[in-house]
């Protein structure tokens, strides 16, 4: 065998045009549905273990999957938002710790997760660098934003602007980097976190001016016991020092401050039940399990991986005919070659030793090539994963 | 003489080649004439070698085949360094022929994808030799090289080598398991007269120098003052066919 073994080689090394599209046509025809399906697997995994992390999801009622996907992975959506009054109700009955979440903005692409210190501990995110962010203006980095936009503690990071042609409100708020997390593979490595009251900033519900009665009087409209209008060409902070962070202020009822959905960490799982039933129940709000809506979401996303398959099963069998083909018209082109190997003295089927075996030697470079291509795949497309 | 399976019809220890009372046909087909061809005795000494003559079609080459073990005999003995192929399996026969027989072809039949040390080495590739058997054939193969002077032409692909070259590594490669038969089928058949003429001496020369028996198919009457006994193949079902 060692020296049919050694033929094949030779033959195939000889051949090495011929060679290496043969192992490119198979190792494509294999990496295509391996790396489908390692990326299915990964997507599966990620999902069910983030969902699988996060007890109940609680926000407006809507569509279930855009709330889970928004909590759970920061997706853009238009989710109607709950009033922060909500937020203190239920936290106020006792059955779980609540978790703010405000999604609503951007900054430099990544989005904006306006939490609590609650997330932080519930999450487990790690300060690699600096701390987490506690102060108005101030922002944490998911570890993937802070490599991908080269930001460290201390930096300055702009909001991105939402309101172009509002000019009485300022483009962009300049938030100051307090800290770096370590890197978690999850949907928080891509994101800014903040304060929600920083978020409300970003609203434009609270903002920050120079004192009323350092304003200079062009543009003070009227002035009352206990306000003062001022003209809309009075420019607000676009960021918070410490300076002018005690200017910040609300206008109208802060219980209707927004949030785009809440986080319930109940203390037991009964808790979680009653919880979750007697919000369903009152009806203004949706409590769902993230579990059960990423069950279902993958039921649908693996029915279109099932034909990603039959396509991938047809390419692999469409490849092995006509590397089949290959060797066939080889083995006729061989036939003097073989014929001489006969009368040598080789085994009997040595035409399909030969043959064969460099069939096997093409189908076992390409198999390491495309294991080689789907772990690269896989490592240089992490994104895809942990971002959804 | 024994005529046992696998025993040799030659004195014991003996090597060379001996057929007996043997007789092949071809498989009847439509559109070919019937053939068969008869040995009543022929006898290869270890050392001597022996040309084979006789007209187109005559069975030659069927000769050849049979004592190699490409063909089985319908009856007869055919013994080949000592062991009787007649009464092996294919399979057994085709180990027989890859360790006790060197092939010589008129278009030399290397391998284009291996070098020329490479294609010297084959037969005992196919034989699944061993190691230390590989090393060992190397050894020879390189002496063979230099020999019949293609020392410095072993990493050279068929290709590149001249016709000449290429039929001393033919020869090279049917010495190389040291056999204890040669069998050539019109070898000097594709050389001009002067490359054939130093092809033969080469073959007798390494042949007989190893003590392998010769039996060589040629058309080229000049080179049969050159052999120790001369058949003429249409006479092989007398009483041993050879000429004067």
């Amino acid at each position: 065998m060692s020296g049919i073994l050694f033929l094949a080689w030779r033959h195939a090394a000889a051949h090495r045009a011929r060679t290496s599209i043969l192992i490119a046509c198979v190792a494509l025809a294999l990496w295509v549905p391996w790396t489908a399906g390692a990326l299915a697997g990964q997507y599966d995994g990620a999902l069910r273990a983030r969902a699988a992390g996060t007890p109940l999801i609680i926000g407006a009622p809507g569509n279930r999957y855009d709330l889970t996907l928004a909590a759970l992975y920061f997706r853009p959506s238009q989710l109607e938002t709950v009033p922060y009054r909500e937020l203190e109700r239920l936290q106020e009955g006792g059955r779980a710790t609540l978790v703010p979440l405000h999604m609503r903005f951007t900054a430099r692409g990544s989005p904006i997760v306006a939490t609590s210190v609650e997330y932080v501990e519930f999450r487990g995110l790690e300060a690699a660098e600096g701390r987490h962010a506690l102060r108005l203006g101030e922002v944490a980095l998911g570890a993937e934003v802070a490599r991908t936009l080269g930001l460290q503690p201390g930096d300055a990071l702009l909001s991105d602007p939402t309101e172009l042609y509002d000019i009485s409100r300022p483009p962009a708020l300049k938030m100051r980097v307090a800290g770096v997390y370590r890197p978690t593979g999850t949907p928080d490595d891509g994101a800014v976190f903040c304060d929600v009251r920083t978020a409300w900033v970003l609203e434009g519900i609270a903002h920050g001016h120079a004192p009323a009665d350092e304003i200079d009087e062009s543009l003070v409209l009227s002035r009352a016991e206990e306000s003062v209008a001022v003209s809309g060409a009075l420019m607000e902070y676009a960021e918070v020092t410490e300076e002018n962070e005690d200017t910040f202020h609300y206008h109208g009822d802060t219980a209707l401050l927004p949030l785009s959905a809440m986080l319930a960490i109940p203390g037991s799982r009964k808790d979680g039940t009653l919880l979750k039933s007697a919000v369903n129940a009152a009806g203004e709000l949706q409590a769902v399990t993230p579990t059960r809506v990423i069950d279902d979401l993958l039921g649908v996303v693996f029915r279109i991986k099932a034909f990603f398959d039959l396509v991938g099963a047809f390419l692999l069998g469409t490849t092995a005919l006509l590397v089949s083909v290959v060797f066939l018209l080889s083995s006729r082109l061989r036939t003097a070659e073989l014929r001489t190997l006969d009368r040598i003295g080789a085994p009997r089927r040595v035409g399909a030793g030969l043959i064969g075996l460099e069939a096997v030697l093409v189908l076992l470079v390409a198999a390491a090539l495309a294991g080689g291509a789907t772990a690269a795949t896989l490592r240089w497309l992490p994104d895809l994963v942990s971002t959804f | 003489m024994s005529s046992e399976p696998g025993s040799s019809l030659l004195p014991e220890g003996a090597a060379g080649a001996h057929l007996r009372d043997v007789s092949f046909a071809y498989a009847p087909s439509a559109g070919t004439r019937p053939f068969r061809l008869d040995v009543k005795e022929l006898r290869l000494q270890p050392g001597e070698a022996a040309a084979v003559i006789g007209p187109s079609g005559s069975g030659k080459t069927t000769l050849v085949h049979l004592c190699a073990g490409i063909l089985a005999p319908e009856r007869g003995e055919i013994t080949v360094g000592g062991v009787r192929l007649d009464t092996l399996t294919d399979a057994e026969r085709r180990r027989e022929r890859a360790r006790q027989v060197g092939l010589v072809f008129q278009e030399f039949e290397l391998l284009d994808y291996l070098s020329a040390l490479e294609n010297i080495l084959v037969p005992l590739r196919v034989r699944g030799a061993t190691r230390n058997e590989l090393r060992a054939g190397r050894a020879r193969a390189s002496e063979l090289a230099g020999t019949v002077g293609i020392a410095d032409l072993l990493g050279r692909p068929p290709a590149q080598l001249s016709q000449g070259e290429r039929q001393r590594v033919a020869i090279a490669r049917a010495l190389v398991t040291e056999p204890a038969l040669v069998l050539c089928d019109e070898p000097t058949g594709n050389l001009d007269p002067d490359a054939a003429s130093v092809a033969v001496d080469l073959l007798l020369d390494e042949a007989r120098a190893r003590g392998a028996a010769l039996l060589m198919v040629t058309h080229d009457h000049g080179l049969l003052d050159r052999f120790d006994r001369v058949i003429d193949v249409t006479s092989l079902a007398g009483a041993g066919g050879e000429t004067p």
